[in-house]
Formats: structure tokens, sequence, C-alpha cells
């Protein structure tokens, strides 16, 4: 059996849940896929949390009660020739890849990084040329503006991306990457952009290093929630969810299920 | 270059040799910080292709920090800047502090001392850059020291002395604040530019295989202010002073071989090409990266590492 250990990170709200999320689904409820899961899991309980929630349109980040899980393993059979797959992988919080900013070590972290084989990261567009405090983009300016002085939460977030890229490629005995770039959905795919094309036009600088530092690259458009959940479009997720759309993966005009980055 | 080529052979894109991304360019296990080093953390930054090094040299805002912080952002947002790529660097916290400094800058509510590099701050910058044909790969380290730095070394024999990096800069870019030519401010540059480059050629800690470089900056605020309705004689005057500036630059470090650039406050700020003009920018960088003279290996000893002497 193959064995394949996927580090999966990114910054707070980044989309990394969803796709564990909409994955466990995938693998186990959606009819058409590249892999399937089939053999009795003694406990299941966090993936379950997770689809039960990415099922019922809740927002992942902001679910009370979804902990971190640091080994979830999930045993898979390839639907085309019944090869079979072992995948481990973590569900941590954004924070704690937000810390690796602040903090030289990180122990726990480094020890999961060091036995994968590739690395998903997970990265949201964001305004490029706003220096906010992460996660406090609703925070009111400073009334006196002096006040305003530099601290390592005012990185730019294509910088901040940057670093932790970084800071995991230290951690990583591994020189792959497959990079998401998360909510596609939001964005026309009709002009027949692909993601890594739309990388290099709109973050040109984290795209230069994410080609320049790892060997084998892969930068995919992801919708892994498959829509912004609100009133006017939940039913029509509703219906993408019971033809098996809701989620997709888009790669040069082609849409994949969750499942495909395991072939690559 | 020879060995650079050899090291980025078979980078030429997504359908190359994957595995010949040459783990040189990889990103170094052991720095964990990115803010701007010291001269002491300096082999921290290669690998082991000679760095190509640029030295800002100036007065209290003067704007070093400004245009380092402006070629930074320019690369940030384009991804490249004059046929160069930024591929990575050791200190993006460095950069994000000047690009703060920066953005601070233009507002006049900000305190003086908020809006500069301070004395004790570290100062080399760094920029790893791979020409737009992946043909030639240039580690480019920046010196941006305080402004308060040199203005003490212009009257400390040992802040000259003790400074490593003169004689081993590929340039020096030696700054005027166009608005400090005017008659208030002008005696006290020329005293202080005097007390430096006395200082520097007393040691001798120039040699001529340094390129030399002298960046007027902020020119284009005296001629807004003329625009706007004061006597041209005020710009008659900054000329004066600037060829009496050009001049004592001859007259101290005994050469004339100097490249005079003009920088626009206006292109630091903005940073786009306004009217289809070029970037007053871009001349200055493009010299930066222009073929130079290696340093010689006994100008690096004790410095960078050995690997990178052997290709002085």
């Amino acid at each position: 059996m193959d064995k394949k250990n996927c580090f999966i990170a990114g910054l707070p709200s980044s989309g990394k849940s969803t796709y564990i999320a909409a994955l466990w689904w995938t693998v186990t409820d959606r009819e058409d896929k590249i892999y399937k899961h089939e053999k009795n899991m003694p406990n299941t309980e966090h993936l379950d949390n997770l689809k039960n929630a990415w099922l019922g349109f809740e927002d992942l980040m902001r679910t009370p009660g979804l902990k971190e899980a640091e080994n979830i393993s999930i045993e898979l059979t390839k639907v085309e020739d019944g090869s079979e797959l072992s995948l481990s992988f973590p569900d941590l919080k954004g924070e704690k890849f937000y810390n690796l900013h602040y903090e030289a070590e990180q122990p726990a972290l480094e020890k999961i990084a060091s036995k994968a084989d590739c690395l998903f990261y997970f990265m949201r567009e964001f305004e490029k040329d706003v220096y906010k405090e992460e996660g406090e983009d609703e925070k009111q300016e400073p009334e006196n503006e002096s006040e305003e002085t530099f601290s390592d939460k005012k990185y730019n977030k294509v910088v901040s991306n940057i670093i932790m890229l970084k800071k995991l490629k230290q951690m990583l005995s591994c020189d792959k990457i497959i990079f998401f770039i998360s909510a596609w959905d939001t964005r026309s795919v009709s002009n027949g952009k692909s993601a890594e094309e739309w990388l290099k036009k709109e973050y040109p600088a984290l795209y230069n290093v994410i080609y320049y530092n790892f060997k084998e690259v892969y930068i995919l458009g992801i919708s892994a929630q498959g829509g912004s959940y609100n009133a006017e479009n939940l039913a029509e997720l509703q219906k993408a969810s019971d033809i098996g759309m809701r989620a997709y993966i888009y790669e040069k005009e082609k849409l994949y299920d969750m499942t495909y980055p395991l072939t690559l | 270059m020879e060995d650079n080529e050899a090291l980025l052979t078979g980078m030429m894109g997504k359908g190359g040799n994957e595995q010949s991304k040459s783990a040189d360019l990889s990103m170094k296990s052991s720095i964990l910080s990115y803010e701007a080093k010291s001269e002491n953390d300096i082999n921290a930054i290669f690998s082991d292709v000679a760095p190509r090094l640029v030295m800002l040299v100036g007065f209290n805002d003067f704007g070093k920090s400004t245009l380092v912080a402006s070629i930074y952002h320019q690369f940030l947002r384009k991804g490249e800047f004059c046929g160069w790529k930024l591929i990575d660097s050791e200190t993006w916290t460095g950069f994000e502090r000047r690009a703060f400094l920066r953005r601070v800058n233009d507002d006049s509510s900000m305190e003086e001392s908020t809006k500069r590099t301070i004395l004790r701050e570290s100062y080399l910058l760094n920029m790893n850059l791979i020409g737009n044909d992946d043909s030639t790969y240039i580690p480019l380290v920046i010196s941006d020291r305080a402004g308060e730095y040199y203005k003490k070394s212009s009257s400390v024999d040992d802040n000259v002395l003790s400074d490593v990096f003169y004689p081993r800069a590929d340039h020096i870019a030696f700054f005027v604040d166009e608005t400090k030519l005017e008659v208030k401010y002008f005696g006290a540059l020329k005293n202080q530019y005097k007390g430096l480059l006395g200082k520097i050629q007393k040691f001798n800690k120039i040699t001529s295989r340094t390129k030399i470089e002298i960046v007027f900056t902020k020119g284009d605020i005296i001629d807004a202010a003329i625009k706007a309705g004061e006597p041209k004689e005020r710009r008659e005057h900054i000329d004066e002073k600037k060829d009496e500036i050009k001049q004592l630059f001859k007259e101290m470090l005994l050469r004339e071989d100097f490249n005079y650039i003009d920088v626009n406050s206006k292109d630091t700020i903005d940073n786009e090409n306004i009217d289809g003009r070029i970037n007053s920018l871009e001349p200055l960088f493009k010299y930066w990266m222009s073929d130079t003279d290696p340093a010689t290996p006994d100008l690096l000893d004790n410095w960078v590492n050995k690997k990178i002497k052997q290709h002085g």
C-alpha cells in the first residue's frame, strides 16, 4: 500500500479545514471520484464533525467546538485500479502557523512536518497593499496616527505567506508543494486562466518564491466550500451538493474532485 | 559568473528538469528571523554565489530607506524590476519595516524619530535576484545604515576606520537631498560630507573597482515649488550647489568617474511610471546590477565565507 503524508498548512481562514471536510465527504459520499474510502475506521469523529458542518453550510472558521487533530489517517482505494493509499495529515489551526512569525521553534509542528512528503498550502485572496492586523480587518484605525508603530503583525500579507512558506520549508524534508488558491468560485474562470497564471499575475513575488524554492510545484484553484453561504445561495449550493458538484478543484480549465491532489 | 551560470543551468521554466533547480538557491535553514542583518550575519545570507554589495551613504532623512522600500515595493507588486525577478530574501522583515516607514513618511503628523532607520538597527538587506532569462543569479545586499551613523562618521575616525563595507562594496551611492542644498542647510551638509569624504580618503577605504554614484533626491519638490510660483532663481541656486557638491567629491576622493543620478520623490512614493516616462529608480537600479569587477578574495577575507571567496 502506498503511503502519503500530507502537511496541510496556511494562514488563518485560508480554507484548510473546509478542504478536509470536502475531502472526507468526497471519499465517503460522492459517487464519481478518483479515490474512495471503504474500510472501517474506529474513530471518525473529527472528520464527521467537519463534514456535518460542511453539509450544514456552516462556516468552518467560525464553528465552535471544532478542535485540532494532529494526526488523521484515511485509507483510500483508487476507483480505477483498486490500488490502495494510506493518507495521513494534520488539521491544525491557522493561528499555529501564524505563530511561526514570532516563535523561533515549534517542535510539535516540526515533528509533524518532518514526516510529510508533500506540503498542501492554502491561500485565500487578499488585498495586496493593505497593512492590517491579521484577523482584525474590521478593527478601527487608531485615532491618533502618530501612535502607529511597526510590528511584525503589519506585514503585507504577501510577505506573511512568504515567511510562513520559508519557515515551513525549513521543517519539511520534502521539496514538493501543492499550492491551493481558495474560494476559486469567487473569480471568473471563463477566461481560461490557470491558477498558476492567476497567481503569477496577482502575486508575482509570492509566485517567484514558490517557483524558485520548491522543486516540485503544483498550483491549483479550489472551491471546497462551493460558494458563499448566504440565503440566496443556499438552494443552489444544496443542488450542487446533491449532484456532487459543490466542491471542486480547478486546473487548466478542468474540474476535479477533492482527491485529485493525491494523484499528483 | 561561470559558476553562477552553472548553478542555474536547467532553471529554464516549468518544463525544464525540476531536479536541477539547485539546492543552493533553497531557503537557508539557519535563519529564523528575516530582519535586516548586521555585518556579522552576512554569511548566513548566502550559499556560494558572490553577492553584489551596494552601500547607501547619506545623512538623516536623505531618502535612503525610502528608495530601498520603493525598489522593494516595485518587486513585491510586479515580481520583477529592470529585467530582474525577486525570488527570495533573507530580510523580508527588514524590507517590511522600511516599507512601513516609507508609508508613514508621507504622513506629516508622524514624529521625525519614528520615520528614520535608527542607529542601532541592523542595516544589511538582501534580495536574491534572477535575470528574467533565468540565466544569471545575483544575491544583492544593500547596506542601509542610519543617517546618524554617517553624521557621526564625518567627525569620528573610528567609525570610518572600522567600517567593513567601504572596501568591499561594488557600488557606493552617496545621497544628496536637494532640499538641503538651500542656503540655510548647505553649509552643514557640505561640512559633513567634507568630514566624511576626508576620512574615507585618509584611511583609503574605497578602491578603484568600486563604482560610485551621487544620487540627488527630492529635486522634484523644488521643481514643484517653482511651478507653484516660487522664483526660478531657487532652481538656479540649487543647480549651482549641486555642481559644488560634485566638485567636492572629485577633490576629496581624487577621482572623476562618478555616475550622477536624480531620483524623484514622486517615483519613490508612487512607484508608477507616470505618463509613460521612465521611473527614475530604474537607471540607478540598472547600474547597480550591471557588470562589476568582482571583489578580490583578500577583500572578502574574514567576512564572507570561503566558498564565496573562491568566486572572487
